[in-house]
């Protein structure tokens, strides 16, 4: 399955193992499964990483590079990320005045109560970076949020 | 906001449906992939009724449909905006985790060019005539035998000798130094501790023996930015220096009374940690016992402050703070990491005879501290040879310099100087010296094993099994130990018996870690019982700054740093690429460019993923122009000669060291005579030697108002090496002291 990754692939996948691998003996622990798939720009659900093998504690289940490279082929495979417009679509849903904008507080609400629930202070630390700040009414322009957050934290960088 | 209040208001009258949805979470995502499901369900309620899904709702189906419809849209939202959030997050934390190895990895670095040219220096330290005051045979290495002593004041007319002091620095005369003792007018000789204090000095007052009242004005002064009048100064190095010289050297407190003791790891100068320590954990006392563990000074701009306090500490508590040895409490050190730079800017013509007595100081701290028998806290580490009992038979006042050790020890049987690198050859096994090398150098690493610590040129890698050796060959139950900066301020390591900790909180850049302390809780009888507090001396700026923003600001630092040491191997470098580019086009291939950079940097780093950062590509071929790799760079535009100059420059993080051995007393400034020797030295132990008549040329150009005198800020500004940290030092926020 190793096949189905070009030769940078592989090289940036041994990267972000050998940045995980704390005990320096080859080996990541699958807690950090998760934040490896994501960190080489994957968006599995949480489900999914469990599924390829993500345990929810430290200590339970080590992973070794060869074990680690045909999850990241599998993982990168799924092509349903998502775009804008999906999105856009989604949180139509929410703006009444169909102006672009919808109340801070329900996106918040949103990502707090539904789905792989965030934490409050997740929520603060995403919609600082990526939203506008609400304005008077509490509204804010939802469309900018999510191209900001689909950009990463350093767009125009190669990683 | 009619659609939001239906939401709501569906969402209480399907209040089964809702519970229903929550409760499908899992499997709601694969409903989400295909439509048809959504309908399927509005089907199984509506039955009777078709729906084309497209918002065409009958008026009194409408709330209930779309009201289903928003439920599940607003699941697949929160699902895919959670997705991709945990992506930012996993790229954030990638990308502060390799900067923060390429921090460590230059700084190590550095640290084992230190050690590199430890031959080099210990040449020029041979051939230069010793300091004065550095007397390794005499008892107290105090002495005025130096046989350098001609002093000129060039300010006349004053009988005293503070106003000749600042006479000269109003007047702007140089006063050089050689001998320890300043001579007033009259001719008598002036000790530091009977210099006055003038009328209008406003720093604090301090009476031996200190007080408690001495200490808080101290810190109260210290945080209006005064700086202690040097006698003060003087008396207090000189009664701690004492003081300690009588102490074993390992302290043994015993925690029986006070039922818990404070360890603290490095604090390089920052005065603002050990302020937030004090704030949250108390000033010391035998109540409240501490334990200082080394690294006091050097980095931060104010080791001074930080020095005087904890000796003062010392002073009135000796039963409750226990200071231990750190490695950069080291004359070596300080002239390259920046302490002797501060004590020049903060005493000027004192600070040469101030410092004689701050290496009193260092060589008369113990190595390390055993409590209640069980922890052992020592500054680096151990290494399979470590033998306690040992070292504490050591005359430790021998080690003026942790790095230049007494000379009988070093030589061989020929009288040939043993370099460091045989040091951990066998044969040296049981040597002195190398005990003490590795409590203070020494790093724990994963594994097992034990080797000669290469990254940093000193001491020893020793694995999990020589701590568990160790710690049972001397009935000890845990190895507290710090000298190695972590992201949370701490860490265990070998099963949780050996534990680093580290105080000093943004120590590469703001936002690179936190600083902690560890307290030992319960008496002698309990169990050890490890507590952790961690703390940030942030400024407010750094407080209002997203996650996303630090790990920019610390990324950007360690970019920078990385730059400067390309700079510093130009030469090299563009030898390497142009052994690639056969062809002279400028070009070559990203995997040419990252083995070039690895070998000429001699930084193991993923060269790959950083080449975006350094250097540019050729849209059309994708290759390298490795020419953008040097782009910052400002072209030195004086007379020297550009291979001499780039010589000096690869070297320049030594420079500052080579210039203020010279400097041998400290004042500043170095006769060209005395320049040119130290390049000739230079030129022996690089490949490179330096023409006699540049050098000259290259002095002669340096010297820039005429004087027949180099000075640091003219030798560094000629090579343009100037760093904005230098230029901050320069710029005095304190006070004069004799405004």
């Amino acid at each position: 399955m190793a096949k189905d990754l070009s030769a940078k692939d592989i090289e940036r996948a041994k990267f972000v193992f050998s940045i995980y691998d704390f005990e320096g003996n080859n080996t990541v622990d699958a807690y950090d499964l998760g934040s490896c798939l994501r960190a080489l720009n994957l968006v599995p659900t949480e489900k999914v990483v469990e599924k390829l093998g993500g345990q929810k504690k430290k200590g339970q289940k080590k992973l070794k590079v060869d074990e680690f490279l045909p999850l990241y082929a599998e993982c990168k495979k799924d092509k349903d990320i998502g775009n804008v417009e999906d999105f856009t679509e989604v949180l139509k849903l929410y703006d009444k005045n169909e102006n672009g904008m919808m109340y801070y507080d329900e996106l918040k609400h949103i990502l707090q109560t539904l789905g792989e629930k965030l934490e409050g202070s997740e929520v603060e630390e995403i919609v600082k970076d990526c939203a506008e700040p609400a304005d008077d009414e509490g509204l804010t322009t939802y469309t900018l949020f999510l191209r900001k957050l689909m950009a990463g934290p350093y767009p125009g960088d190669e990683d | 906001m009619g659609g939001g209040a239906s939401v709501h208001k569906s969402k209480g009258q399907d209040d089964s449906d809702s519970c229903n949805t929550s409760q499908r979470d899992g499997s709601s995502s694969q409903k989400q992939k295909s439509g048809f499901r959504i309908h399927r369900k509005k089907k199984q309620k509506e039955a009777p009724r078709q729906s084309t899904g497209t918002g065409q709702i009958r008026p009194h189906q409408g709330s209930m449909g779309k009201a289903e419809r928003g439920k599940t849209i607003s699941l697949k939202a929160a699902i895919l905006i959670q997705r991709w959030y945990r992506q930012y997050l996993a790229r954030m934390e990638i990308r502060r985790r390799y900067t923060w190895n390429i921090f460590q990895t230059i700084e190590y670095a550095g640290e084992q060019d230190q050690m590199k040219l430890y031959n080099f220096f210990n040449a020029l330290l041979t051939h230069m005539p010793q300091k004065p005051g550095i007397d390794i045979g005499s008892k107290d290495g105090a002495n005025e035998t130096s046989s350098l002593d001609s002093v000129s004041v060039s300010s006349g007319g004053d009988a005293s000798s503070t106003a000749a002091a600042s006479g000269e620095q109003r007047t702007g005369g140089r006063v050089k130094l050689r001998k320890r003792k300043l001579f007033a007018g009259n001719g008598a000789c002036i000790d530091l501790e009977d210099v006055t204090v003038e009328n209008d000095y406003k720093g604090p007052h301090v009476k031996l023996p200190m007080t408690l009242q001495n200490i808080q004005e101290l810190i109260d002064g210290f945080k209006k930015k005064k700086i202690l009048h040097v006698k003060y100064v003087a008396q207090i190095l000189r009664v701690a220096a004492a003081n300690l010289k009588a102490l074993p050297n390992f302290h043994q407190p015993s925690t029986s009374l006070s039922k818990q003791i404070t360890i603290c790891g490095d604090l390089h100068g920052k005065l603002d940690d050990l302020l937030v320590i004090f704030y949250k954990n108390g000033l010391p006392s035998p109540e409240n016992p501490y334990v200082f563990n080394g690294d006091y000074v050097d980095r931060g701009k104010r080791s001074v402050e930080i020095l005087l306090v904890l000796l003062s500490c010392f002073l009135l508590c000796p039963d409750g703070v226990f200071l231990n040895r750190g490695n950069h409490e080291d004359h070596i050190m300080n002239m390259r990491y920046g302490f002797i730079r501060e004590v020049r800017l903060k005493y000027k013509v004192f600070s040469g005879r101030l410092l004689t007595l701050i290496d009193q100081v260092y060589r008369s701290l113990p190595l390390g501290t055993i409590i209640d028998g069980r922890v052992l806290v020592v500054h680096g580490g151990i290494s399979e040879t470590t033998d306690l009992k040992l070292i504490t038979d050591i005359d430790r006042q021998k080690y003026v310099s942790i790095l230049r050790p007494p000379v009988l020890e070093t030589m061989n049987s020929d009288g040939r100087v043993i370099p460091l690198s045989e040091l951990y050859s066998s044969s040296h096994n049981g040597s002195e010296w190398k005990q003490v090398l590795d409590l203070l150098w020494s790093d724990p690493q994963n594994g097992t094993g034990c080797s000669p610590n290469t990254f940093r040129g000193g001491g020893s890698y020793f694995g999990s099994d020589v701590t568990e050796k160790v710690l049972k060959k001397h009935g000890l139950q845990l190895l507290i130990r710090s000298h190695e900066c972590k992201p949370d301020g701490y860490e265990f390591m070998h099963s949780n018996k050996c534990l680093t900790v580290f105080s000093a909180s943004n120590y590469y850049e703001e936002g690179s870690n936190k600083g902690a302390y560890v307290r030992l809780l319960g008496g002698p009888s309990e169990a050890v019982e490890p507590y952790f507090v961690q703390f940030n001396a942030a400024t407010p700026k750094l407080r209002s700054m997203t996650i996303r923003q630090r790990v920019g600001l610390v990324e950007a630092s360690a970019l920078r740093e990385l730059r400067t040491r390309i700079r510093e191997r130009q030469d090299a470098l563009t030898q390497a690429f142009n052994n690639y580019d056969p062809d002279s086009k400028g070009l070559i291939s990203v995997s040419d460019w990252c083995v070039a950079l690895e070998e000429s940097t001699d930084l193991k780093l993923p060269w790959r993923l950083l080449r975006p950062k350094l250097a540019e590509l050729d849209s059309a071929t994708g290759l390298v122009k490795f020419a953008t790799t040097f782009q910052e760079e400002t072209q030195s535009d004086s007379e020297v000669d550009v291979t001499v100059a780039e010589v000096l420059y690869r070297n320049k993080s030594s420079l500052e060291t080579i210039f203020r051995i010279i400097d041998k007393d400290n004042s500043g400034y170095i006769s060209m005579d005395e320049f040119a020797e130290a390049c000739d030295l230079l030129g022996k132990h690089l490949s490179t030697p330096i023409p006699q008549q540049q050098k000259l040329e290259m002095a002669k150009s340096m010297d820039m108002n005429k004087d027949g005198k180099i000075d640091l800020n003219e030798f560094m500004e000629t090579f343009r090496i100037v760093n904005a940290e230098h230029e901050q030092d320069d710029s005095l926020d304190y006070e004069e002291l004799d405004d």
